[in-house]
């Protein structure tokens, strides 16, 4: 049973695909932005409603904090597109809500028998700095880097003469550092991963080199990374 | 406008419908899906416009007497149902349980699935010696108040008694085996709504390019519609960038009973246009039809176009300005228009003209049929729909992404 996955941009497609590899269950949406993700998803899931097949949907959100934005009010949307939806397709209908999973109180759930429909709403709540604007997918590819047998790993396939603990250091301070001395502050994950990529001649976007991190950690590593993630899938499979 | 349609087993559809229509209705779905079925039922109905008496015998024994409509010719003069007779290439005449006496039609059901022995048409004037063969299925009109109605002892033995009110609509039995589920021997369906009239009804179908333009639809627009000839002419110039002054004429046949088409170019000798490719034959044709159609009808008798696979013989540009000549014909017309296709660019082209807003959000739909064990499902893609579904590149034809041929074959050779 195939899931579709609405993604905000390319970095959570990628990363998705490193950790779905095995399976290829998951077909993944173009990440065209957030404001994209509400009307894309009334679009998919209406005609879907209809036919006699089972739905199964996984929105990946980040959580801009920065904009006035809550874990409450991306739900609500969900929500509230959810049901809109459904009203227009499926008359009578009672309004549906979604709720967290035990485990992951940032992964929301849908489930309906008739129609076989599941949804999950994954919301990236995991900021590496607390001072971070937003908390987005590369927040948690940024903490992999930083694992000191991906940063060895990385090093050696570019064949850098740098210790792993070296090149967080310039990752997480030195570097920083500097560029606050002259009045330029990084914001988010984001920036860290551009700096990252920079200092190891990875010359690619943060969403290869999200794939890029992703092929280099271990299995166990990554599976306790995207816990919540992987907690969504399993919700929808299950 | 027609709003719904449900079936009971008609053709290959046992039960299931569509809930709701627009003015421009693009039916897309696999093989054997019911976009066919869809179209003929829709064909049948609209043509019920003659007022005629029906005395129905039940099996109860039972005898009532009920008003009902019958058949007659659609714009071009056809009946409608020995054009799907001739569609199925059926052998035989259509209409075996008929016989005609004094006027009266006759019809003795044999195992119509239904409580009922037999009916007895006529009208005041009587029906004419012949007409029996064209006659397969009769309209009960339906109002609000369903069961308060004369007629509700026929609607609910031929459809049942699970009749939802509705405003205005039409439930058609149909007698003839042929056509009904596996030749279960009757079939019904409940249409909501109001349909078109008959004689501004048009089925436009693979067939209708290979025929001449019959001579009385011919005689009664050209006395009728005003600057008919150039308004085609104009509209066929555009879709075909023909950019040098034209006329489009009509000659009789040998047989004095259709009339063909040509175009005069102002320097060049004439040309029949059968002469010219199928893409032009098919689109001058349809363009004849619905020029006149767009100008003949009106709220009180709205028209219908039933458009079977509109890509067939069409170069993607030449489709695309038909479609779009198509549309401009119909829009703000009291025209309802059905189109069966399984081109990826008819979808395209109407969400094109949908997003330019030749075409209004409100006024189209795609319906996405599915047909399992005779079950009729569909689901529905309005303009916002179809925008994002075709920018991603998902198919509503499949549920699934489209994977362009050109690409396949690229990926093929690689390998």
């Amino acid at each position: 049973m195939s899931i579709y996955v609405f993604v905000e941009g390319e970095t959570e497609a990628r990363v998705l695909k490193t950790i779905d590899k095995r399976r290829q269950l998951m077909e993944i949406g173009e990440g065209r932005g957030k404001d994209r993700i509400i009307s894309d998803l009334r679009a998919r899931l209406g005609p879907s409603l209809e036919r006699d097949a089972p739905i199964r949907l996984l929105v990946l959100r980040d959580l801009d904090a920065h904009t006035g934005e809550t874990v409450e009010s991306i739900v609500q949307s969900v929500r509230d597109v959810v049901n809109r939806t459904m009203r227009e397709r499926v008359p009578g209908t009672p309004s549906v809500t979604l709720s967290p999973l035990p485990d992951f109180p940032s992964v929301y759930t849908l489930a309906l028998s008739q129609p076989d429909f599941r949804l999950a709403l994954h919301i990236a709540t995991y900021r590496w700095r607390e001072e971070f604007t937003k908390a987005t997918i590369d927040d948690y590819v940024l903490s992999l880097a930083l694992q000191p047998e991906v940063a060895a790993a990385l090093i050696v396939e570019k064949r850098w003469n740098l210790s792993a603990d070296d090149l967080c250091k310039k990752v997480t301070s030195e570097i920083p550092r500097i560029l606050e001395q002259n009045g330029i502050l990084l914001r988010e994950a984001k920036d860290y991963v551009r700096l990252y990529a920079a200092i190891i001649h990875e010359h690619t976007s943060p969403a290869v080199f999200a794939e890029i991190v992703t092929a280099h950690v271990p299995e166990e590593n990554l599976r306790s990374a995207f816990a919540p993630l992987l907690a969504a899938i399993d919700f929808l499979r299950s | 406008m027609i709003e719904s349609i449900r079936f009971r087993d008609f053709r290959g559809i046992h039960e299931g419908g569509i809930e709701r229509f627009r003015q421009i209705n693009l039916l897309v779905g696999p093989n054997n899906s019911g976009k066919s079925t869809v179209l003929e039922a829709l064909y049948l109905t609209a043509t019920l416009s003659r007022a005629a008496t029906c005395t129905v015998h039940y099996q109860s024994d039972n005898v009532d007497t009920y008003d009902v409509l019958v058949s007659v010719t659609d714009l071009l003069g056809e009946h409608p149902v020995k054009r799907l007779w001739a569609r199925h290439n059926y052998v035989g005449l259509p209409s075996g349980l008929n016989t005609w006496q004094q006027g009266l039609i006759k019809v003795v059901l044999r195992d119509s699935g239904v409580p009922v022995k037999a009916l007895e048409l006529y009208t005041g004037q009587g029906f004419a010696e012949g007409e029996e063969e064209s006659i397969a299925s009769v309209g009960i009109p339906v109002s609000p108040r369903m069961e308060e109605q004369a007629s509700w002892p026929l609607v609910s033995a031929i459809w049942g008694s699970d009749l939802e009110p509705f405003e205005e609509g039409r439930v058609v039995f149909c007698w003839q085996p042929e056509l009904s589920y596996y030749y279960r021997g009757s079939s019904a369906w409940v249409l909501r709504g109001t349909p078109a009239v008959a004689e501004h009804t048009l089925f436009f179908d693979a067939e209708s390019m290979q025929r001449h333009i019959p001579l009385g639809f011919y005689q009664r627009m050209l006395g009728t519609v005003p600057g008919w000839t150039q308004h085609i002419a104009r509209t066929f110039g555009r879709v075909f960038k023909i950019e040098r002054p034209f006329g489009a004429q009509f000659l009789p046949t040998p047989d004095r009973q259709q009339v063909q088409g040509w175009i005069a170019p102002e320097d060049r000798p004439a040309l029949p246009i059968d002469a010219w490719g199928d893409g032009a034959r098919s689109a001058f044709k349809l363009l004849t039809y619905l020029t006149a159609l767009s100008a003949i009808a009106t709220p009180d008798a709205p028209a219908l176009l039933l458009w079977e696979e509109p890509e067939l013989y069409q170069h993607p540009q030449t489709l695309a300005l038909l479609l779009q000549g198509v549309a401009n014909l119909v829009r703000g017309k009291p025209i309802q228009v059905f189109i069966s296709t399984h081109s990826l660019e008819v979808i395209a082209q109407i969400t094109t003209l949908l997003q330019s807003e030749h075409l209004s959000a409100e006024d189209v739909l795609l319906l996405r049929l599915d047909l399992k064990d005779g079950k009729l499902n569909s689901s529905w893609f309005d303009r916002d729909d179809l925008v994002v579904w075709l920018e991603y590149g998902w198919d509503p034809r499949t549920f699934q992404e489209f994977v362009s041929p050109l690409r396949f074959h690229l990926r093929q050779e690689e390998i």
